[in-house]
């Protein structure tokens, strides 16, 4: 049976030799210039004296990429950076930049490959890069912001950008199934420093049976490891490596489309030589199960799903964070006379693209649990057991409104500290009234509003107290062409925080050692008002006014507000 | 019915799931705190130099941070234990004789151990007095760069402005961490470019070598170590530097060859032992200042110079700034421990 398979199965290659058939030559980039006058104020300032009040910075940036296509199966993308920060005076700050360089095509018309700078993604639980915190809806005024962080982390949808090479195969047949594909990917992780610190790869595969368009299987697998050998005095070496299956099946009848989406898979962690590690190897499995019906008429889509994602579940591809709570930010980066570290808020979270990770970490990073305590890892957060429910509405015919709600009711497997164990609840609504469409209007107005809400909740047990976190965040942005081209943008960030929870602290192996009490009250609200000009789909300039304001109730002599005046100008050609 | 074998497959294997808790008890860490057994010693005279060490003992009914201080009132010497177990006992608790803080423990000093903890500041506690009967011999071996005890011509000291500095040389106003004399800096940053004075000292100088001769490639398994006094003053930051000759020439260019660096902040008052392994030195970020190595790579058997750098880390409040060195030495294996 499987000869006939394999003789009646067609070598093909996938999807990207028709790309090539352009010019041979194609220039493209981006280029942004961005001034910020930020004034620092509120209590903070009636001690602290040694904080600057006032910080203008920005920089002038420009990317040129040029690909060049010497023949039809070949194609090789440089991207080049040139860099000013705004007070660098004549090109004294200047910073030349590779930003990206690959080279990709296809093999004897079969197997289509890259080299260099790669995006990879593959599911869930086994590669991909999770949205980070406080991007709960799409008001129009703070995207802008967010696609500049994510253009500058190489944030591609849920894709990890890696230096490495991939590969990719497949077969076609003419009976029995529809198709086999391999995927590949083999990258560098972390540079050895020859002596002690070995090199860590990061490696994937993927291998697709397409039964008919309508069931899919893959298996899954990726492997984040050491090479012991590329460090001179070291023997040591640790991997981590995770397995998975998934499948899909769907199907229409009449005004209904139904599809089911599971996927399962273990993982592994494996120490070798060192002293210190655990003994056994950790290792856990994941379970998820997702049942999704559309109807037609009305545009209305539900899905429920089943989690179960055991507490020693490690997929570092799958599990590492964007944001970097412990970064410094940039802008008044220390404060108090102490000079101490301020720390991150939601100004930064939205605007500083450098509080951000670009790189796939081994071990699970640390979090802020006011900000996302049900899910801080993604859906592959380890020790969760629960029910997901997703609501997407997509509007009514003449596409004035749309909107949706995601809730997640999940527990963990195991206690933390304790045999009693937590209890979470997210719900997430989001919003759009295209209100120009309702009053017959050509130019866009268009109203935003998103909030989350999460709660945390644990008994206490003796000599221990209870958990008890709620937060809550609102998101609401206007959007009005005035006139041709010109837009007024507006958007409102409000979030709010109080109760108290034990932080997991973790040793270099990833198992938990101790807590801390975590204690908070806090709330904060962002603000930013503007116009923006539309030269062409492509290229604007924003002139915008902010505040961010905040208050801690545990802290009060240290609270603050940050008011700013920010000039962007951004351009993709 | 046909997802029934699956949901048998998933509850089968979660059964093989381990079920306890994660990680230590709540409890032992947040539960009431009282003190089961007060601290108390092994001996209350010991002679560090057959080997003899102090072993404390005090129990808590919770995991917290604390810590062991053992002090000589009359010179100031004290060795710092740290933990969090609730269990103080064994190896978590044992004094061998060594020194956190300068001057060393002598023959016939009589100290004293204080148990505090950082959570529960009314709940400290103290050990009965202890007399040295022998103190701990200094270590033998490593390669010394300077003690400081001569004029050392062959250090070499700089600044940016020589008005800034008011002293870069060797001192003996006060007790030295080990001897008799020490390196003081002390200066001021006027121009808030935040460097105010450094010393240098090369192979060639103070080992009579072209590079210093460590006998280990190993960065990881080569400690630096030296005692370094604060003054309190907040703003004070050392850096130091491990120069590479990394084409052999003789001559350190600062534009091609790299220099490994460590930060400090000293924020303490009196003599301190710094000691860390050469593995935790990274590449200097200072432009045309050894931010470029030649050969990629920290290559510790080309060392050829060594720089303490005197910074005024915030410049705007109190830029005035000051510390000593003494005894500035690489070991091999194990930091210094005197």
């Amino acid at each position: 049976m499987l000869r006939r398979l394999l003789l009646s199965a067609a070598v093909c290659a996938w999807a990207i030799a028709p790309a090539f058939a352009q010019n041979k030559v194609q220039f493209g980039g981006a280029g942004r210039l961005l001034i910020d006058n930020a004034q620092l104020d509120g209590t903070l300032l009636e001690t602290d004296t040694t904080t600057a009040r006032r910080e203008m910075g920005g920089s002038a940036l420009f990317d040129l990429g040029i690909t060049i296509r010497p023949d039809d199966n070949t194609e090789i993308t440089a991207i080049t950076r040139v860099e000013n920060d705004i007070d660098g005076f004549w090109g004294a700050g200047i910073v030349f930049q590779l930003r990206q360089l690959t080279a990709k095509g296809v093999i004897a018309n079969s197997v289509r490959y890259g080299i260099g700078d790669i995006d990879v993604a593959l599911t869930p639980y086994t590669f991909w890069n999770n949205a980070s915190e406080f991007r709960i809806g799409q008001t129009p005024a703070f995207n802008v912001f967010r696609d500049i962080i994510d253009y500058e982390n190489f944030y591609a949808d849920s894709a990890w950008r890696q230096q490495g090479v991939e590969a990719e195969w497949g077969l076609q047949f003419n009976r029995g199934i529809q198709a086999l594909r391999f995927r590949g990917m083999i990258a560098k992780n972390r540079q050895t420093d020859f002596f002690t610190l070995p090199d860590r790869m990061m490696a994937m595969g993927q291998i697709g049976l397409h039964v008919n368009n309508n069931l899919r299987f893959h298996l899954n697998a990726t492997n984040l490891f050491e090479v012991a050998e590329s460090a001179q005095f070291n023997t040591e070496e640790s991997a981590t490596r995770v397995i998975s299956l998934s499948g899909s099946t769907g199907g229409e009848k009449e005004k209904i489309r139904w599809r089911l989406d599971g996927e399962g898979g273990a993982s592994s962690v494996v120490f070798t030589d060192i002293p210190e590690a655990p003994v056994d190897n950790i290792e856990d499995f994941f379970v998820d199960v997702r049942g999704t019906v559309e109807l037609l008429q009305p545009r209305l889509e539900l899905q429920l799903g089943y989690v179960d994602v055991g507490a020693d579940f490690r997929s570092p591809a799958a599990q590492s964070r964007r944001l970097d709570v412990d970064a410094p930010a940039q802008q008044f980066g220390f404060y108090t006379n102490r000079e101490v570290q301020r720390p991150l808020n939601i100004r930064d979270v939205l605007l500083d693209p450098l509080v951000y990770e670009r790189t796939i970490t081994p071990g699970l990073q640390a979090f802020v649990p006011a900000w996302d305590n049900v899910r801080p890892y993604g859906v592959a957060t380890p020790n969760r057991r629960g029910l997901d429910l997703n609501v997407l509405w997509n509007g009514d015919t003449a596409g004035r409104f749309e909107a949706g709600m995601q809730a997640a009711l999940l527990t963990e497997l195991r206690g933390e500290g304790t045999t009693e164990k937590r209890r979470f609840v997210d719900l997430r609504l989001q919003a759009a009234w295209h209100l120009n469409r309702s009053i017959g209007w050509k130019k866009d107005l268009s109203l935003h509003l998103a909030g989350r809400y999460q709660s945390t909740s644990r008994d206490g047990t003796p000599g221990v107290s209870e958990v008890a976190l709620n937060s809550v965040i609102a998101e609401a942005g206007l959007t009005w062409e005035l006139i041709d081209q010109l837009d007024l943008m507006a958007g409102l960030m409000w979030y709010q925080a109080d109760g108290n929870e034990f932080i997991a602290e973790r040793d270099g192996f990833n198992q938990v050692d101790f807590f801390s009490a975590y204690t908070v009250d806090a709330s904060e609200w962002f603000g930013s008002a503007g116009l923006r000009y539309r030269f062409n789909e492509s290229i604007n300039l924003s002139l915008q006014m902010q505040q961010w304001s905040g208050m801690d109730a545990l802290s009060p002599q240290t609270d603050y507000s940050i008011r700013n005046v920010l000039l962007l100008y951004n351009m993709f050609f | 019915m046909k997802l029934f074998p699956l949901a048998l497959v998933v509850l089968l294997l979660g059964a093989c799931r381990e079920s306890g808790p994660l990680g230590p008890e709540l409890q032992d860490i947040f539960g009431e705190f009282e003190v089961l057994e007060p601290l108390s010693q092994d001996k209350t005279e010991v002679d560090f130099s057959i080997g003899e060490s102090v072993e404390f003992t005090a129990q808590i009914s919770i995991r917290t941070p604390w810590r062991l201080v053992i002090r000589n009132a009359s010179t100031g010497a004290r060795k710092i234990i740290e933990g969090n177990a609730k269990d103080i006992s064994g190896d978590v608790a044992r004094w061998n004789g060594s020194v956190t803080f300068a001057p060393l423990f002598m023959e016939g000093d009589v100290v004293q151990a204080t148990l505090s903890f950082t959570e529960f500041p009314d709940a400290s506690m103290m050990s009965d007095p202890i007399t040295i009967t022998g103190s701990r011999p200094l270590p033998t071996g490593g390669v010394l760069v300077a003690d400081f005890e001569m004029d050392n011509p062959g250090l070499e000291a700089f600044s940016e402005f020589s008005f800034e500095e008011t002293k870069n040389g060797v001192d003996s106003l006060f007790p030295a961490a080990i001897g008799e004399r020490y390196w003081f800096m002390d200066g001021r940053d006027n121009n808030g470019s935040v460097f105010v004075c450094g010393l240098l000292a090369s192979a060639e100088a103070t080992q009579g070598t072209s590079v210093f001769e460590l006998n280990n490639e190993n960065p990881a398994s080569v400690y630096f170590n030296v005692f370094v006094f604060g003054t309190g003053q907040p703003s004070t930051t050392l850096v130091i530097d491990f120069q590479e000759d990394d084409n052999l020439d003789g001559v350190y260019s600062p534009t091609q060859e790299g220099t490994y660096n460590i930060t400090f902040p000293i924020d303490w008052t009196g003599w301190r032992l710094l000691s860390f392994p050469l593995s935790e030195t990274t590449l200097s970020t200072n432009g045309g200042l050894g931010n470029i190595d030649a050969n990629g790579a920290k290559e510790i058997d080309r060392i050829i110079n060594l720089q303490f750098i005197l910074l005024s880390e915030l410049g705007q409040n109190d830029n005035a700034v000051s510390l000593g060195l003494d005894h500035a030495i690489f070991t091999v294996n194990t930091p210094f421990e005197p």
